[in-house]
This record gives structure tokens, C-alpha cells and sequence, in this order.
């Protein structure tokens, strides 16, 4: 197998997708040459590193905007004349539909041919046939299961971004409960809160991702616990 | 300096230790191994853990070496030798043990949840143990200068340990049972277990679990959930503060009193037992005083919108 070869196959390889003979060939080759080796290096060090990135949190704003677009849909929806109404459910379903059709249509012609071939020759276009209506109605194959295609090293170095978005996710539940709370507070106590919230997310942002990033998100957790729950807007 | 990056990296580099019994146990490729370690000069102060492929169990005995068993389990052989515990003695005292497995491009990617190292470790009492796991056990029994243990999804115990103890997690839950020493417990989504808790300071935390206390006697007590119920049987201390808080869970305290209590509460609906004289407050909190003498111990007790539940056990 030639170098040309292989490196456009490089990517499904590192996912696990290349299975049997192709995949053996792949790893054959590598063993062998220095450069796609090198290349193939290259790439799982690219996917580790952005496997390893931290998950992006929205901006509150978006989650907002999302309601208030679908709150405006809901108002020109209900203004809509019935009989669109109607046409508007079944629309969405009409390129499956036509592919239906299409895959009933392509069934009909094999199964005509089929009864021509069988007549012809008896015994051997069984298999060919099968495989003919099968492909007709029948996605194309899954890609490998991600169980599979994860390795265990990618695993371990994603698994401290992973745990740092638990405590994000913690952390935005303990903030709404918080801002939901913060009614009741005084302006100043409101201040206050804003100042330290900030403090403690900047901690987190700056840490480094794994234990010094979540040591401080656990640090802003407690704080917003405390907050909501005891009133205690100052940090002790 | 150069003789300590000899002496680590050439422990790095024979982590197959003594007595591999190679496989054959059970579906897959299997190996169990031990290895002592031998104080030299210095005793062992401190061991850092970090196994994010499964089990942890750290022992106290009245030894000086440290006793390590591995058990490696791997689909095949080829994914069982990259199956890595590197041991690293430090000058200061310390140890390091982490688990890992090795990049190899030319092996077919193998799953984390198919592979395993549980590791059993005896170690002196008086060392401190700072131990990680990801989704594996984590157990800290019989030791004396506490440790801090970190857990992703694992179950977090510690049992018979003295010294200041640290335990968090995502949603590992913890069960702390004889502990004599400062205790913080953090959880996420799991609950946390207290049982015979004794130290100067006790803080535990839940934001979506509930939190169950009996046998606690601390001087200073702080149990805070976001979801959870609260349940709790303690003791006070003289000039001692139980201050018990949740969001929307229910708080259920029962005190053993030897002393005075000055006790206030708050909830969305508060019952303080029938023999006190509450005296509302015009700020949503019930407050009374139990007992007389000097340095009552302070009692709060807070559910925002749970129900608040205390009683005096003489």
C-alpha cells in the first residue's frame, strides 16, 4: 500500500472506522514508514488537543432569544389559515415521502426483472437479487460504534474537560438559583455578589484544565450555595 | 538532583512488578502483581494516587514499606501491556502511583470501559494519602493523618481514619464512617453518608443529593444541600455552631444537648419540638433559647422552601 493511499485514509483509521483487511493494511503501513507515521502522530495529537478544549457555555441572552423566536412562530402560526396549517404538518415529510415512492418503484422493477430472471436461470440469481433490493431500501451501513472507535489514552485526556463541564453545568444551576434568590438583596449585597462571582470565575478561567481548574470551580459552587442559600453574599 | 530523576525514572521504567500472574482468569487478557517498597533513610510521609482506570483501596497497617497489588485486566494481551503503574519515590517523603495507558497508534483503539487497573495499598498509618479515581472505587481505611480523595462518578469511602480529611466529587457518592478530624465532603448529584464523625470542623455539601448524619459531634458544623434532604444527630458543642441549610430540601435535625442552645429557624414550614417557647421573628425566623448556661451553643436551621424538623434528645 502506497503512501498516497494511505493518508487519505488516515482520519477513519485514527476513528476506528477502518475495519478488517483495510484497517490491518493501514497499520501495516505504518509500521513501515516513517513519514505517515509522523502524520498520522500529527493528527491524534490535533484531535487529543481539541478533545481536551473546554465545552463552551451559551450566553444566557441566546437561551432567550430562542424563546422569544419560538414565542413569535407560536403568535404567526396560530394566524395562519387553516388549510396551510395543514400543508405546513405534511411538507417536511415530502422528501421522504418521494424517497419511499422512489424505493417502491425501484423494488417493483427488480422484482419484474427477478421474475424474468427466474425464468431464465433458476438457480443463481437468488443472492444478486437480495442484494439488489436490499440496497434500495436499506441506509448505508452505520459507521463503527464510538465504544469502538474512543481509545482509552484520547478517553483519559478528555476526561478532566469533562469533569470541569459537570462543575460548569453545577455552577450555571447554582447562579440561576442564585439570581433568583438575589430579589431579596439589597443593592449593595447585589454588588457585592456581581464582584465576587467575578473574582471566582476569573479563578476558574485561568486555572489550568484538571485538578486547578476544578478546585476552583468547586470554590465558586460553595460560594453560590452560600449565597443562595444563607444570604451570605461576602466571601468569610 | 540528578540522582533523584535516575531513581524515578528507573522505577518509571520497570512498572512490571514482581510476580506477574499472567492471564487466563476469566474473559480477556489478566495480571496480578505485587510489589513492596522500602523506606530508605526516611519513612513515607505522603502518597499521591491518581488511578482513572479503576479501583483504589488504600490500607493503614503498623508497617513502614508500602505494599502495592495491581490488577490489570485488558480485552487481549496486546492492549494489557499498555497497561501502565509507574511508582515514583520522592526524596521528601512522597510517592507517587498513576495509572495509565499507553498512546499506540498501531494497536486498534480499545474503549476505556474495557480495560482496568484496581490497585490495594498498604501503607504506613501516620501517611497522608491524596488519591483520584475516575469511575472506580476509592476507599481510605485505617489511617492516621487523613487525606484528600477526588472522584469523578467512583464511590468515595473512608472508615477508622484520624486527620483532616477532603473528599469530593462529581457524582461519586461518599460515605465517611469514624472519622476523627476535620472533615469537607463535596458532592455534586450524590448523597453523602456521615457516620461517628469527631473533629473540630465539619462541612459537607450537596447540590442534587441529600446528606444523612448520626453519631456527629464536631465543634463547628456546616451541612448545606441545593436538592437534598438533611438528616442529622449530633451533638453540641459548648461555644460550638450547627448551622444547617438547604435550598428546597427538608431539614430533620435531632440534637444531643448538654449544654445551653440558642436555636433559630426558618423554613416554609418549621416544627421545634412542643416544649419550647418560640418567639417569632418579625423576619421569618422562630428563635428560642434551650436549657441555661453560659456559651449556648448556636443552632440554625434553614430550608428556603423545605420544611424544618428539630428535636432535643436529653
Amino acid at each position: 500500500m502506497s503512501c498516497d493511499k494511505v493518508r487519505p485514509q488516515l482520519t477513519a483509521y485514527l476513528d476506528g472506522e477502518l475495519e478488517g483487511d483495510r484497517g490491518t493494511a493501514v497499520r501495516g503501513h505504518l509500521r513501515t514508514c516513517e513519514g505517515c507515521r509522523q502524520m498520522a502522530t500529527d493528527e491524534a495529537a490535533l484531535r487529543d488537543g481539541l478533545r481536551a478544549m473546554p465545552p463552551l457555555d451559551p450566553p444566557a441572552s441566546l437561551w432567550a432569544g430562542v424563546q422569544a423566536q419560538l414565542a413569535a412562530e407560536e403568535v404567526a402560526e396560530s394566524k395562519r389559515p387553516s388549510w396551510r396549517r395543514a400543508f405546513s404538518r405534511w411538507a417536511p415529510f415530502a422528501p421522504r415521502v418521494g424517497m419511499v415512492m422512489g424505493a417502491l418503484a425501484a423494488a417493483t422493477i427488480l422484482l419484474v426483472w427477478r421474475s424474468h430472471r427466474h425464468q431464465d436461470v433458476a438457480s443463481a440469481p437468488e443472492t444478486v437479487t437480495h442484494e439488489g433490493a436490499h440496497e434500495a431500501v436499506t441506509p448505508a451501513p452505520a459507521p463503527a460504534p464510538t465504544a469502538e472507535a474512543a481509545d482509552v489514552s484520547a478517553e483519559l485526556a478528555a476526561a478532566p474537560a469533562r469533569v470541569s463541564g459537570d462543575y460548569a453545568q453545577a455552577i450555571n444551576d447554582m447562579l440561576a438559583a442564585a439570581k433568583a434568590e438575589s430579589a431579596q438583596w439589597s443593592d449593595d449585597q447585589k454588588k457585592a455578589f456581581d464582584l465576587q462571582v467575578a473574582e471566582l470565575q476569573a479563578s476558574v478561567d485561568t486555572a489550568a484544565e484538571g485538578r486547578p481548574r476544578q478546585k476552583a470551580q468547586r470554590a465558586l459552587i460553595r460560594y453560590l450555595q452560600g449565597a443562595a442559600i444563607r444570604d451570605e453574599v461576602a466571601l468569610r | 538532583m540528578i540522582g533523584k530523576s535516575l531513581l524515578a525514572l528507573c522505577l518509571v521504567c520497570a512498572p512490571a512488578f514482581a510476580e506477574p500472574a499472567g492471564s487466563g482468569a476469566g474473559s480477556g487478557a489478566n495480571e496480578h502483581a505485587r510489589v513492596e517498597l522500602a523506606p530508605s533513610g526516611h519513612a513515607f510521609k505522603q502518597l499521591q494516587i491518581d488511578n482513572p482506570l479503576g479501583d483504589v483501596k488504600v490500607e493503614g497497617y503498623d508497617g513502614t514499606a508500602i505494599l502495592i497489588e495491581t490488577h490489570k485486566h485488558a480485552p487481549d494481551e496486546e492492549t494489557l501491556e499498555r497497561l501502565r503503574v509507574s511508582l515514583v519515590p520522592n526524596p521528601d517523603g512522597t510517592v507517587h502511583i498513576t495509572t495509565m495507558a499507553d498512546k499506540n497508534l498501531e494497536a486498534k483503539p480499545v474503549a476505556a470501559s474495557a480495560v482496568r487497573i484496581d490497585l490495594v495499598i498498604r501503607a504506613p498509618r501516620d501517611a497522608r494519602v491524596d488519591a483520584s479515581v475516575a469511575s472506580g472505587k476509592l476507599e481510605l481505611v485505617n489511617m492516621d493523618a487523613g487525606g484528600e480523595l477526588d472522584s469523578a462518578s467512583g464511590p468515595l469511602s473512608v472508615r477508622n481514619v484520624q486527620g483532616e480529611v477532603v473528599t469530593h466529587s462529581v457524582s461519586g457518592p461518599m460515605t465517611l464512617a469514624q472519622v476523627f478530624g476535620s472533615v469537607d465532603a463535596a458532592t455534586v448529584s450524590s448523597d453523602v453518608d456521615l457516620d461517628t464523625i469527631g473533629g473540630e470542623k465539619l462541612i459537607a455539601s450537596a447540590h442534587h443529593g441529600r446528606i444523612a448524619g448520626r453519631r456527629v459531634r464536631a465543634r463547628d458544623i456546616e451541612l448545606t444541600t441545593t436538592e437534598g434532604k438533611i438528616m442529622l444527630e449530633a451533638e453540641a458543642a459548648l461555644h460550638g455552631h450547627l448551622v444547617v441549610s438547604s435550598l428546597r430540601g427538608d431539614v430533620e435535625v435531632h440534637l444531643h444537648r448538654h449544654g445551653a442552645v440558642f436555636l433559630r429557624a426558618r423554613g416554609s414550614k418549621v416544627d421545634l419540638g412542643q416544649q419550647q417557647t418560640v418567639h417569632p421573628q418579625p423576619n421569618g425566623w422562630s428563635e428560642t433559647t434551650i436549657g441555661q448556661g453560659e456559651h449556648p451553643a448556636l443552632v440554625e436551621l434553614r430550608s428556603t422552601y423545605g420544611m424544618v424538623q428539630f428535636t432535643v434528645v436529653e
